[in-house]
């Protein structure tokens, strides 16, 4: 166990993360320069366009140093707050981190949250200045913020270039020295920790796990405790680029294992992997059952392609576990899912994928906390769909679900962060400043709240200089109401939303302004309303369209209107129709960008 | 320049001789031919007697702005063989002339018809336009009054329509001048309607108006769907399949007059364009003659959006013929398209 050296990389977003990881992987002949050509740490499309990722994954690196060989695990964590538990079992799987800073933007806030995360798993911190090779870089200024959050030694900081491999050298044998080898007893009962699962299309699950304790061998039939499920380890191995089945795996070492698992829910991160014959007495601490904090209905533009949406569903659920979805109708919509996600990036994420991996372009509504209606016989209703909230006359209290938020920032934008958390009906908990010019800021904010544009308008108020982690504090009671738009005097389910009463008269407003501008006009004049009951808060009107004739229309001018007009009858075709109204998708979208 | 273009423009002209075996119109139009010396239309004019077979009694009509019309220039339109004017006379009033950057005057439009008429010229048309801000209904009225007091048997009014990116689509943006006004342009072309009739103008198009039948011959073919041969830049030719047409660069068309984009019409497009154009004349869609026209697939969707339409009141059908109310001519194209395969 000597030998090996577990750790993870943190880093604010392009501050040189992947680059990093790749000249790693060269350096240590894991991979050529050729197979390198893709960043190779993030495989899914769709993470190397937005810079982020979103899955961890991990490999292993071999290297040899004064003589010895080394066995190297680079764990990868996703950087964002959606999935702030996964991060939290990468690093759990970890005894070291290194800390990448860009040098010519010094520290960003956004990885303190993950910076802490690491300390709390007493994992050993390698500060990295990185990019070193611009010249933009503010070499001493950046060394003394490293020193001032993590209270190390300025030469404990490594200079390095992702471009030019400057200091790569260096940092390997960092990890060497200063991360400490894993401990762990391989003689007794197996004990891995499941960081990661990923989805295999010919293999099924494939689960990343980390040994505490004992060796998983081939073929022995295991056991995930959480799940209470059991299985036999068809395959086991290490991952290098490409997977390498092993017969065993020893307690301190990272390896998959592939065990005819089909859908991504039977495993979840966080959970311990044990021996069915002979478990360990205890899990490993720390194992949560994510549960989707965010809910919307998705809807097949076409409904006819409600079967498509389905399996499309279906298949994106065997790899991704934190989307739920049962089926729902709309008036508006007809058939269509109301699903869970983990945060409006999940949900973004889940559009885009149904998008370029399915070809389903889908309308979402208006997305939703879920909230706790009591009725007043008592019964306890989880309202997911602004539909389901009940009658306010049958109704006794709404509870809303509130978190804990952890806001680090620069002094200076203290006041303008803290207009927003009270804007968004904030509870000021405490203020600590953590040096002269860094506070760090809590306060508890209802969920619904924070799941909208709260991430971008934070990123404004603080120019990026702030970082965001939050926790769930359970239900609080609130004044909810469930606000209805109505077209032409019919309400259009899928425009409602749960909102605090104090921001209905504000949203219904936005809402009606928007809608004005997004439907196109009619051969009739079309009230729009925003109505909490049988009270009208807010009201526009779509004038009715005078005429549509085209004035010249001879040779030439023919088949150009045609062609418009063709255009335009396309465009309608993808319009919803409620009562006598047509509607385009972007309306039923635009309502997620209000302002 | 000019002449390398009527050079360009007759090496066109000759080569796509075969295309038709006879001419019934011509039709110089598109920008302001009145601008070319008139020896140069008398050239063009010569050269398509020779190369083509022209019929007696073919309508050949000049697009003309009123000040390019001097006695001496309408005197050689005259010799060359035009015997129909169309005038783009626009407004009888300065104000609106100005507002559209015109170079003549309403004194200039009202004398114009005079002076062709003493050369010889029997037959105009002249254009108006009407839904231009600030234009209230008396005065778009006096408009058509004044037209109906000159000798014009022809007249085209179009709305005024601020097409994307123009200079004066971007004064509007800028709010230099005041957005045209949905509400206002269909008053006066409910009025155009109405007062047409009591002029001696009947509607046998959207936007055109003839008394005593002098119809345009020459856009009447372009709205049966019959075919054309059109030369110059940006000019368009259809053969009744294929439509064909020339870059609008000038200087691309004089290196190569004979270059053609092509653009085959699929039997839908070809529909939703026979639809399109015959539901803006009074004559309407032949119903009988679709059935020749188009497949069966296309007829059965024809009929099944007849008895379908949502507007029930935009259009009647009449001796055979489909045509649109006058309240369905004020959403000409929401019709038209709602008939449309796409
Ligand atoms: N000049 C310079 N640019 C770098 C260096 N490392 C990364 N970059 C660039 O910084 C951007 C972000 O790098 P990337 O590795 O994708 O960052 P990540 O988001 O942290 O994974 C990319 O455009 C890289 O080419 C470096 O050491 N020097």
């Amino acid at each position: 166990m000597q030998h090996i050296r577990n750790f993870c990389i943190i880093a604010h977003i392009d501050h040189g993360k992947s680059t990093l990881a790749d000249r790693l992987l060269e350096f240590t002949k894991t991979v050529t320069h050729r197979e390198m050509q893709a960043q190779l740490l993030d495989d899914m499309d769709l993470e190397r366009e937005r810079g982020i990722t979103i899955k961890s994954h991990a490999i292993q690196m071999d290297m040899k140093l004064g003589g010895k060989d080394y066995v190297l695990n680079l764990i990868d964590t996703p950087g964002h707050v959606d999935f702030s538990y996964e991060v939290s079992r990468s690093i759990a799987a970890c005894e070291g981190a290194l800390l990448i800073v860009d040098a010519a933007q010094g520290i960003q806030a956004q990885t303190i949250s993950n910076l802490y995360l690491a300390l709390e798993n007493n994992l050993t911190i390698i500060p990295v200045l990185n990019k070193i090779d611009l010249p933009g870089a503010m070499i001493e200024e950046v060394s003394d913020q490293i020193v001032d959050l993590l209270g190390c030694e300025r030469d404990e900081i490594i200079h390095a270039s992702g471009k030019t491999g400057f200091g790569v050298d260096n940092i390997l044998q960092a990890i060497v020295d200063r991360v400490p080898a894993p401990t762990g007893d391989p003689k007794a009962p197996l004990k891995a920790l499941v960081f990661d699962s990923v989805f295999n299309s010919f293999r099924g699950i494939i689960a990343y796990f980390r040994i505490y304790d004992g060796i998983i061998k081939k073929g022995e039939k295991v056991k995930f405790m959480a799940t209470e499920k059991e299985y036999f380890a068809d395959e086991i191995g290490i991952l290098k680029l490409e997977k390498e089945a092993k017969s065993e795996i020893s307690a301190g070492d990272v390896g998959y294992i592939i065990s005819g698992i089909k859908e991504a829910r039977e495993v979840k991160v966080g959970d311990t992997l044990t021996s069915f014959e002979n478990p360990c007495a205890e899990s490993i601490q720390g194992f949560e059952d994510v549960k989707p904090m965010v809910f919307a209905g998705i809807y097949p533009v076409d409904t006819e392609d409600f079967e498509e949406l389905r399996e499309a569903m279906y298949k994106l659920q065997l790899n991704d576990a934190s989307l739920t979805f049962e089926p729902e109708s709309s008036a508006a919509l007809g058939f269509g899912f109301r699903c869970g996600f983990l945060g409006m990036l999940h949900m973004e994420i889940i559009q885009e994928r149904l998008e370029r991996e399915f070809g389903m372009t889908v309308i979402t509504t208006v997305p939703n906390v879920s909230y706790h209606a009591y009725l007043n016989n008592g019964d306890m209703v989880i309202v997911n769909n602004p539909s389901d909230l009940p009658d306010p006359g049958k109704m006794a209290k709404v509870e809303e679900p509130f978190i804990n938020a952890q806001i680090i920032t620069k002094s200076e934008y203290i006041g303008p962060i803290m207009s927003l958390c009270l804007g968004k009906r904030g509870i000021l908990k405490n203020q600590n400043y953590l040096t002269s010019d860094r506070v760090e800021i809590i306060f508890d904010l209802p969920l619904a709240e924070v799941v909208f544009d709260f991430f971008d308008k934070l990123k404004t108020v603080s120019r990026g200089y702030a970082s965001f982690d939050y926790h769930p504090i359970g239900y609080v009671e609130s004044y909810m109401v469930k606000l209805d738009i109505l077209l032409n005097k019919d309400i259009v389910d899928a425009l409602s939303a749960v909102i605090h009463r104090d921001r209905a008269y504000d949203w219904g407003k936005k809402i009606c302004e928007k809608l004005k501008e997004l439907i196109p006009q009619h051969q009739f004049e079309i009230p729009i309303q925003a109505s909490i009951g049988a009270k009208v808060i807010a009201r526009e009107t779509i004038k009715a369209l005078r005429k549509d004739v085209t004035a010249k229309c001879y040779g030439g001018d023919i088949s150009r209107k045609r062609k418009l007009l063709e255009k335009q009858k396309e465009g309608k075709k993808r319009m919803k129709q409620v009562g006598s109204v047509e509607i385009p998708q972007s309306a039923f979208m635009a309502v997620l960008k209000l302002d | 320049m000019e002449s390398e273009f009527v050079v360009a423009l007759k090496k066109e002209i000759s080569a796509r001789k075969n295309e038709t075996a006879k001419v019934e119109t011509i039709y110089f139009g598109g920008g302001t031919p009145s601008i070319i010396n008139p020896k140069h239309i008398q050239d063009i004019l010569t050269l398509i007697y020779a190369e083509y077979t022209v019929v007696d009694d073919a309508e050949i009509t000049l697009e003309a702005n009123p000040d390019d019309l001097t006695t001496e220039h309408l005197q050689a339109f005259y010799d060359a063989g035009i015997n129909r004017l169309s005038i783009g006379i626009q407004s009888f009033d300065d104000e609106y002339l100005k507002w559209m950057n015109r170079s003549h005057t309403a004194e200039e439009a009202l004398t114009v018809i005079d002076r062709a008429t003493q050369i010889g010229f029997k037959d105009f048309s002249i254009d108006l336009i009407y839904g231009i801000p600030g234009m209230d209904e008396k005065q778009w009225q006096q408009q058509l009054k004044t037209s109906a007091s000159l000798q014009v048997n022809h007249l085209s009014c179009y709305c005024l329509t601020v097409e994307p990116k123009t200079p004066l689509d971007k004064f509007i943006k800028k709010k230099i001048y005041t957005n045209t006004d949905d509400d206002m342009q269909s008053k006066h072309f409910k009025l155009l309607m109405e007062m047409a009739p009591t002029l001696g103008f009947e509607q046998y198009e959207i936007s055109n108006f003839a008394r005593n039948q002098h119809y345009s011959k020459h856009n009447t073919a372009y709205w049966e769907y019959k075919p054309y041969i059109g030369f110059g830049p940006s000019a368009h030719s259809f053969d009744g399949i294929t439509r064909r047409n020339h870059a609008s660069s000038l200087i691309a068309y004089i290196q190569d007059p004979i270059a053609l984009i092509e653009e085959a019409l699929t039997e839908e497009e070809r529909f939703n364009e026979y639809i399109l154009i015959g539901l803006r004349t009074s004559k309407g869609v032949n119903i009988e003659a679709m059935k020749n026209k188009f497949s069966e697939t296309i007829y059965t969707h024809f009929e099944k959006e007849l008895s379908e339409h949502e507007n029930k009141e935009h259009i009647y059908i009449q001796d055979g013929f489909l045509r649109l109310s006058d309240g369905g001519k004020m959403y000409a194209d929401s019709v038209a398209s709602a008939f449309f395969l796409v």
